[in-house]
């Protein structure tokens, strides 16, 4: 079943039985995002601080970004499975 | 300085000039994009949600690229559109009454915003928290609130919602109309009105930049399913857009976004 449900921008259209793959979805795009960032970090420091952000850098701060609100979702997701779970 | 050299200088200019032209269409590709992935979520949502992270991903990639430039705060500011969606659709909200979907889906929301107000180095200030000059603008904010109700009767003839309780309660009406003012008015004014304007009026020109940020907040409307909602939401947001370019400030756009929420789900499911 597919149920509609609005506000102006927060729309959520989603089975319930979907709703747990995309969740999955957000934690696998968590996960690949946390390891671009560490890797985008150890490059950063491997080039040393110069007087200008490097690329690798730059993208260690912007994955900020996404990376927060991913992890709060983690986040959401855990406390709900434990409490299924309890 | 021969003929040659400032032929080439002249050249050089020319692509310098074409180069900055072209920057200022990504943008608009961004959009369209966010659009299509829009579209592809009313009809198969796991492959919208996968265009989402694939435009969240250029867009990462692209303000890195770009880093400390207005484009890259542009693009940055962008991430917002297509973590909206994510958002709405990972987080497990079955569980919860509907109510609280919009509080739940908003509180990751504005964490990421303020952090990309950080990225962008923005006060407070810059993102329109502020009232700007009250003598100038008390006439207008106070009409801008008032806006919101006619707003609201307008958009609940053209999307006609279920209302959200089954009888009208005045007690029961508080936390959801506190909900609706912060966590959608209040989020979606700073996110579209607050970061993703202002990013775009440093980058693109004035009209520009309201007709593309207007544009993404009308794509993000699509999956209401109403192409009128769509049309009509694209003139909201000109016209709210027009408000913070005049004031200065957020503040009237949210509330009287937020008393268009309530009063389409909380006041006329019960009264037409």
């Amino acid at each position: 079943m597919i149920s509609t449900v609005t506000s102006t921008t927060v729309t959520t259209i989603a089975s319930t039985t979907m709703a747990a793959g995309l969740g999955l979805f957000a934690t696998l795009a968590l996960i690949f995002m946390l390891i671009a960032k560490e890797l985008a970090g150890a490059q950063d420091v491997q080039l040393g601080k110069g007087g200008s952000v490097s690329y690798a850098g730059a993208f260690d701060n912007v994955l900020n970004a996404a990376i927060i609100p991913l992890l709060i979702v983690f986040g959401f997701i855990v406390v709900t499975k434990i409490i299924d779970i309890l | 300085m021969n003929q040659k050299a400032v032929r080439a200088l002249n050249g050089q200019e020319q692509v310098s000039i074409l180069k900055e032209k072209i920057d200022k269409i990504y943008p608009w590709l961004f959009a369209l994009e966010m659009a299509v992935a829009e579209l592809l979520v009313t009809v198969k949502p796991w492959y919208g949600i996968v265009l989402h992270m694939l435009i969240l991903a250029v867009l990462l990639i692209s303000s890195a690229v770009a880093y400390e430039k207005p484009r890259s705060k542009l693009y940055i500011a962008f991430i917002l559109g297509p973590l909206i969606r994510i958002l709405s659709l990972s987080l497990p909200l079955a569980h919860l009454p509907r109510i609280y979907w919009y509080a739940a889906v908003s509180f990751p929301l504005l964490a990421g915003a303020f952090v990309v107000a950080r990225l962008n180095s923005y006060s407070l200030a810059d993102m329109g928290l502020r009232w700007g000059n009250l003598r100038r603008n008390t006439f207008i904010h106070i009409l801008t609130f008032l806006s919101g109700i006619p707003l609201g009767i307008a958009e609940y003839f053209i999307l006609r919602p279920e209302p959200i309780f089954k009888t009208f309660n005045p007690v029961e009406f508080i936390l959801p109309a506190l909900i609706f003012l912060i966590c959608t008015g209040f989020t979606e004014e700073v996110v579209f009105r607050g970061i993703m304007y202002r990013a775009a009026a440093d980058f693109l020109s004035p009209i520009s930049s309201i007709f593309l940020i207007s544009f993404v907040f009308a794509a993000l409307h699509i999956t209401h399913l109403s192409l009128i909602d769509v049309v009509f939401v694209f003139a909201v947001a000109v016209y709210f857009t027009l408000i913070v370019k005049r004031t200065g400030s957020i503040i009237g756009v949210a509330i009287a976004h937020g008393i268009t929420n309530i009063s389409l789900y909380l006041i006329w499911p019960y009264f037409f």
